[in-house]
């Protein structure tokens, strides 16, 4: 039968042990934190940092962590934030080739010496099978300004509406519009409203 | 007792907000190379050069990617056309352009062998590396020079 006294004692150890609990739950996130933080230094080189194609901060070519410092050829080399200071970006803050293009502010060679003109398709296909999300627009024209009908027919997609089951983990994995988009195009991760462009009760679709 | 409990299931959430906090940080790791930079180093790094550096932006401000990924032949995978310098000199690949004429030529060794020594072949900034496991096969890479 405990009397007031013990009674008092065990009230405060058991105040004592929160804290010491709290403490420790403290420790345990600054240590994870500490981990977590030394791991993005030290983690492979392809999962570090922003780019200045999407909006990252701006370190020179000197100091982007690929180049050899010690190399002095890299001093001759082009700063991306000279060469693509006033590239329009899209609504998520990502370089948006496609007015780059559309603006003339650049106009890439067609073929090496720029003496053959490409064939560009103007022609969309709507891809509904998007769960929840808006229907996805594949525009033909924008594509086929910068790549020819074999950089995806057959080899990516078989080139007749609906033959290619095509998931957004697939893309995420690299494959059907992720062979490019995530790598060399904009990410699939970063803006889903430049694919998933189409109302879902757009009237008049085929 | 159950005002413990609910004041202990608090604390353990301040360390899920701690693990939280360091993904944030690592979201912010300071930016790097850009995006869609390819290194290559297939055979670079084994025969005392350093790694190549491609550089996407650069050149698909001057050319549409259907001149290298058709006209040229190179594959849409980085590392996966065995480059070597038998074939560029040979005007192929790299070497197509390089030559002199469209481009710089094949002298200018340091100009593409620009890479830290020890880097991976892979394309920097891929979210398929990012959320997905890396493709390509991971050196255990030396020491990185020292970066003041
Ligand atoms: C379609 C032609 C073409 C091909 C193929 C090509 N390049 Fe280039 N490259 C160029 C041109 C044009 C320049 C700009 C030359 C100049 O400024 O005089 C250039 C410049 C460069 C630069 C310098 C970038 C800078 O910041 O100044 C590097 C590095 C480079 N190329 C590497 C490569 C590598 C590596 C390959 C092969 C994997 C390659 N290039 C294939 C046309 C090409
Ligand atoms: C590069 C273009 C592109 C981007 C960017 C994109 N998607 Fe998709 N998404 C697609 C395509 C194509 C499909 C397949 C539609 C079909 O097969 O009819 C799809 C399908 C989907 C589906 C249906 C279920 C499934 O797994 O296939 C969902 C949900 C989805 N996307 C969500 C998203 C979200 C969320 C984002 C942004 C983080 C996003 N998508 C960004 C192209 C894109
Ligand atoms: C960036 C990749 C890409 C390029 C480049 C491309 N296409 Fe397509 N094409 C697609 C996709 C994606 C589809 C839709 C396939 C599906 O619905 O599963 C498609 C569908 C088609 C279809 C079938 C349309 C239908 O209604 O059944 C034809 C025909 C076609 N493309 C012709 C061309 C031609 C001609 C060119 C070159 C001028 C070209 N494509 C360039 C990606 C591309
Ligand atoms: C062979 C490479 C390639 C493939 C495959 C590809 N794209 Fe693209 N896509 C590009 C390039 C290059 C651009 C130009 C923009 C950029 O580089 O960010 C682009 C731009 C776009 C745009 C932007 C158009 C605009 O007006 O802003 C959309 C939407 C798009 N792609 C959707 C898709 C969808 C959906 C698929 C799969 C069905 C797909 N792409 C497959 C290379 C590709
Ligand atoms: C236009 C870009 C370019 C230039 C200039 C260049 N290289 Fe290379 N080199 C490459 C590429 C790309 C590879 C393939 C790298 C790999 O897969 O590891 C390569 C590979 C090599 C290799 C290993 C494979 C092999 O073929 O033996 C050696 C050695 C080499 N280069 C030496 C040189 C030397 C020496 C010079 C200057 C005379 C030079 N390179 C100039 C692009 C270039
Ligand atoms: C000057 C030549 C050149 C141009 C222009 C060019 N590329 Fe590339 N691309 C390369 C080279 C070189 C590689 C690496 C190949 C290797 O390592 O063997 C590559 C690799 C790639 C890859 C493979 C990435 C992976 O998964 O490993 C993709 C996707 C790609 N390019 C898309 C594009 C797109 C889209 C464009 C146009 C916006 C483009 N490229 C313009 C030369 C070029």
């Amino acid at each position: 039968m405990p009397n007031g006294d013990s009674m008092n004692k065990g009230v405060e150890r058991y105040a004592f042990n929160t804290h010491l609990r709290g403490y420790f739950a403290v420790a345990i996130a600054l240590f994870f934190g500490w981990a977590v933080a030394a791991h993005a230094e030290d983690g492979p080189v392809w999962t570090k940092g922003l780019h200045f194609q999407t909006e990252g901060e701006v370190v020179p070519v000197l100091e982007d962590g690929i180049h050899d410092p010690t190399n002095n050829a890299v001093t001759i080399f082009q700063e991306p934030v000279e060469s693509m200071k006033d590239f329009p970006r899209d609504g998520a803050g990502i370089i948006d080739w496609v007015k780059v293009l559309q603006k003339d502010m650049i106009d890439p060679r067609q073929s090496k010496l720029g003496d053959k003109d490409m064939y560009a398709a103007d022609f969309d296909i709507i891809f509904k099978n998007t769960g929840s999300m808006p229907f996805v627009r594949f525009p033909h024209l924008p594509h086929t300004q910068w790549l020819t009908c074999a950089n995806c027919h057959p080899a990516i997609f078989l080139p007749q509406k609906g033959s290619n089951p095509i998931t957004m983990s697939d893309i995420i994995q690299g494959k059907y519009c992720g062979v490019c988009h995530g790598k060399v195009a904009f990410p699939p991760t970063m803006n889903c409203g430049r694919c998933h462009s189409v109302p879902r009760d757009s009237a008049g679709l085929r | 007792m159950t005002s413990y409990k609910a004041d202990r299931s608090i604390k353990w959430r301040f360390s899920i907000l701690g693990v939280l906090a360091g993904l944030a940080l690592l979201a912010m790791a300071p930016a790097k190379a850009e995006y869609a930079d390819v290194i290559i180093n297939n055979y670079a790094d084994a025969a005392g050069m350093r790694p190549v550096v491609f550089p996407h932006w650069f050149h698909r401000i001057r050319f549409r990617c259907k001149v290298c990924h058709a006209d040229l032949g190179f594959q849409f995978k980085a590392g996966g056309n065995k480059i070597t310098m038998a074939k560029i000199i040979d005007g192929k690949f790299c070497g197509a352009c390089h030559n002199g004429e469209v481009a710089w030529s094949v002298e200018n060794c340091n100009m593409c062998h620009s890479g830290i020594p020890g880097t991976p072949t892979h394309i920097h900034g891929s979210t398929v590396q990012r959320l997905v496991s890396p493709p390509y096969k991971a050196l255990n890479a030396p020491q990185q020079p020292a970066q003041q």
